[in-house]
């Protein structure tokens, strides 16, 4: 028989996705600005590094939540899989509404 | 602009370099671990087929595409951070070496480069004319100076402002994206430039312009804690991640700013919002959300952390001082530290529920609230305060394990207590709502179900207190037996804590309702509890007694109880030959003396005809059993109101309708609950006694003799 899920690996794969999302996570893009507004009084360079910092700081924080979320979702497919007899008719839904 | 001297001899472009070397550190964390999110989503075509599984590839793709631009931001960033660096480091040599040169021959220096020559020599016997011709050579080469040291000036601007662009040119692949808008842009850039001090200043000293109100007002929107913060907080969490900018500008801010600016800026914002300006309600909601952030002690930077005494010091003073009567204040005094703390109040109720106080600050507005009310002489005049500080101070619930756990615990929660609370003690039932959630633990380690029930203990010991060492109220100061003064408020026309704060009574149950085998003496180390311990049967019985003040309090802790009862009822008649049926019964005998103890007490204390007590007691039987019944059929269990009374309505009518097996024709609990195997008692059946008190605070030693035979 052709194996089609395998829901073990599908929670590695939950397990891995997650953790990549907490490594994201801990990405600091504005940890090494704080000191910059004091540097160097008079210029532009240092507050538009801090503001650019708090925007990446935005961009890595969303990644690291959508990751989650798709690591959230593989794990409802897993647990549907699991009760379900034949995958083919899976369904994929929480709520009313498609996991994927 | 162009730099000025002053500024420039201060620059230290190095701190470019190493936020650079930062931002490039962070792309290669970035790459890193999206390569890995991919491979990891790509690899599972071998294991997961369908197109459910093509999506899940195809979503991990494109977050990933997302993110790289961010990884290429950072990473162009990065060089124009470093090459910036190199640059102005150049210029700065060549204008400090220069300037540096120049005023070691006595030359000085304006802001602006402006060279002045120093005055000439008249040593070795210069005559008026050589000092003439020294002061016109002296003035040739500073006004070569100004041109050269200006000239440094400009480039060091130009290198700046160069260094400036490409900053700003390395992340507009990212705007757009990540939830990234034009104002999300601007409001960093305006963080970015602004100084806390400055701006609290300002607000302190009052006259502010309206566009100033606006930028201050946009960047304590910018500070906000993320979803992913507020989620952490939530469950107990640490936050060590606040952007350092952010948190020095807020704690900078309102430290300048003191009370004075930040209640000003509030009331502009009120009228603002209440103008029509939606914009004004957020930056509203961000000035009081930025002051449960500085005084968290459990957010930070990574190198420090919120708390207390973070905050103004004419704030804490206010929060740890007013609000209550004093000796040494005057009336104009007290009326104006009342108005203080009413506009505080108003101001932190706008802050949005995921934020919490810190544990300290938390404490201090419950103990603030306890002294507004207290000293509230009018009909209720200071409710509205009371509870918007309340809504506030016991969102922290380590707040509330601290204070009820405290000596403090009942100076403050008394008069609390006692207040005719506009809301029915809505808020403050807010303090013992968390409890229910945290109560059963999940092992040794888990200090909230620990804290939870400590908590409840503490509670359960003040309500059930007949002679406290020290004063628990200015009101009535004379008295202190809790007991009693719950059961007929002074200045409540001899009302009960149920009648006054129904609401609250019916939280206070739902704190309850986890531990009533606890209060049936039974041992914690038997129990899924920890931190509450056991209660002796004449303490307890005056808990459920004071509880069934309020009938919907009463139907929550009795139904449980009964529920308890049932289920150890159940227990025995499916094993009865086991060795622990005995101890089961105990059990159940306990729990039921325990709810007909508590329901003989209350009714009691109500001073009704003979035939009107039986009434009530029939009643309040009738509705426990109702609400036993709907918790063992799963449909509410430890919930607190509105939610356990408003899930298990159902379920209660399904259990009235049976009642009858339970509460006999003279509304007496009947021994036996008809179940579909009925219990078969290997030993005697408990004793249900009925005793009644004649009031409320005597002693109810002896109401159950079997629990305290065991206790």
């Amino acid at each position: 028989m052709t194996l089609i899920v395998d829901v073990a690996q599908l929670r590695g794969l939950r397990d891995e996705l997650s953790s990549r999302s907490a490594q994201i996570a801990t990405i600091r893009t504005a940890r090494a600005v704080g000191g910059l507004k004091n540097a160097m009084p008079g210029a532009n360079s240092g507050p538009m590094a801090v503001s650019r910092a708090l925007l990446a700081s935005d961009a890595v924080g969303v990644t690291s939540e959508r990751i989650s979320n798709t690591a959230t979702a593989v794990e409802a497919s897993a647990v549907i899989y699991e009760k379900t007899e034949d995958d083919n008719t899976a369904d994929l839904s929480r709520d009313g509404r498609p996991l994927w | 602009m162009t730099v000025t001297v002053s500024q420039a001899k201060v620059w230290r472009p190095e701190e470019l370099a190493t936020a650079g070397a930062q931002w490039q550190a962070n792309a290669e964390s970035l790459e890193l671990e999206l390569s890995s999110a991919r491979r990891a989503g790509d690899s599972s075509q071998h294991y997961w087929e369908f197109s459910a599984g093509d999506a899940m590839r195809s979503q991990v793709t494109s977050i990933a595409t997302d993110a790289y631009s961010a990884v290429d931001s950072l990473t162009l960033g990065a060089t124009a951070l470093n090459s910036g660096a190199q640059i102005i480091r150049s210029w700065l040599d060549a204008f400090l070496g220069r300037a540096n040169a120049a005023e070691g021959q006595l030359f000085s220096i304006a802001d602006d480069g402006v060279v002045s020559p120093p005055p000439p020599n008249p040593l070795g016997g210069a005559t008026p004319a050589d000092l003439l011709m020294q002061m016109a050579a002296l003035k040739r080469q500073a006004n070569l100076l100004t041109v050269m040291i200006q000239a440094d000036l400009r480039n060091l601007t130009n290198a700046d402002s160069t260094t400036t662009d490409a900053i700003s040119r390395a992340f507009e692949g990212i705007v757009g994206k990540f939830g990234i808008d034009q104002q999300r842009v601007d409001n960093t850039a305006s963080l970015a430039n602004s100084d806390g001090t400055s701006d609290g200043t300002a607000f302190r000293n009052g006259n502010v312009p309206p566009e100033m109100f606006n930028r201050v007002g946009a960047i304590l929107t910018t500070t906000a804690l993320t979803p992913e913060q507020l989620a952490a907080i939530e469950r107990g969490e640490p936050v060590s991640d606040l952007p350092q900018v952010n948190y020095d500008y807020l704690r900078n801010f309102y430290n300048a700013a003191g009370k004075d600016g930040l209640i000003e800026l509030s009331q502009t914002l009120r009228e603002q919002e209440l103008a029509g300006d939606a914009d004004a309600g957020r930056r509203l909601d961000a000035l009081a959300n930025g002051i449960l952030t500085v005084s968290n002690e459990n957010i930070g930077t990574g190198t420090e952390t919120g708390g207390f005494d973070k905050l103004p010091p004419d704030l804490q003073d206010l929060i740890t001082h007013g609000g209550g009567s004093a000796p040494e204040l005057s009336t104009s005094e007290f009326i104006d530290r009342n108005e203080y703390m009413k506009d505080l109040a108003f101001l932190l109720g706008e802050s949005n529920p995921g934020y919490q106080p810190g544990t300290e600050l938390g404490v201090e507005l419950d103990k603030a609230a306890s002294r507004i009310v207290e000293a509230d002489t009018g009909i209720g005049a200071q409710s509205i305060v009371g509870q918007k500080l309340l809504e506030v101070g016991t969102r922290n619930e380590t707040s509330t394990w601290e204070l009820v756990t405290s000596p403090d615990r009942d100076r403050t929660l008394i008069p609390l207590l006692e207040y005719g609370w506009g809301d029915d003690g809505k808020a403050l039932g807010g303090m013992f709502d968390w409890i229910p959630g945290e109560a059963i633990s999940a092992g040794p380690e888990d200090i909230s179900a620990q804290r939870a029930g400590e908590t409840a203990r503490g509670l359960a010991d003040l309500l059930s207190s007949t002679n406290s060492d020290s004063l628990l109220s200015s009101i009535d100061s004379g008295n202190t037996n809790a007991v009693s003064r719950l059961f007929g408020i002074a200045g409540a026309g001899g009302e009960s804590l149920g009648d006054v704060n129904p609401l609250l009574t019916q939280s206070i149950a739902g704190a309850m309702a986890p531990y009533v085998n606890n209060m049936a003496g039974m041992s914690e180390s038997s129990l899924p509890t920890s931190g509450f311990g056991q209660m002796g049967p004449v303490e307890s019985t005056r808990v459920f007694a004071l509880l069934d003040t309020d009938p919907a309090a009463g139907t929550i802790l009795n139904g449980e109880a009964l529920r308890q009862a049932s289920a150890y009822q159940n227990q025995i008649a499916l094993d009865p030959e086991s060795d622990l049926s005995p101890r089961r019964m105990e059990g159940v005998g306990r729990l039921r003396s325990l709810v007909e103890g508590g329901i003989n007490m209350e009714v009691a204390g109500r001073e009704l005809s003979a035939a009107d007590a039986e009434q009530s007691r029939v009643n309040m039987r009738t509705a426990a059993f109702g609400m036993g019944q709907a918790g063992i059929a799963g449909a509410c269990s430890f919930l607190p109101p509105p939610f356990g009374p408003a899930l298990s309505t159902g379920v209660y009518m399904t259990g009235s309708a049976i009642v009858t097996d339970f509460v006999g024709p003279g509304g007496k609990l009947r021994r036996q609950i008809s179940t579909t195997r009925r219990p078969h008692w290997p030993t005697r059946p408990p004793r249900l006694r009925r005793h009644s008190l004649p009031h409320p605070t005597r002693h109810a030693v002896g109401l159950l003799p079997d629990a305290r035979d065991h206790a």
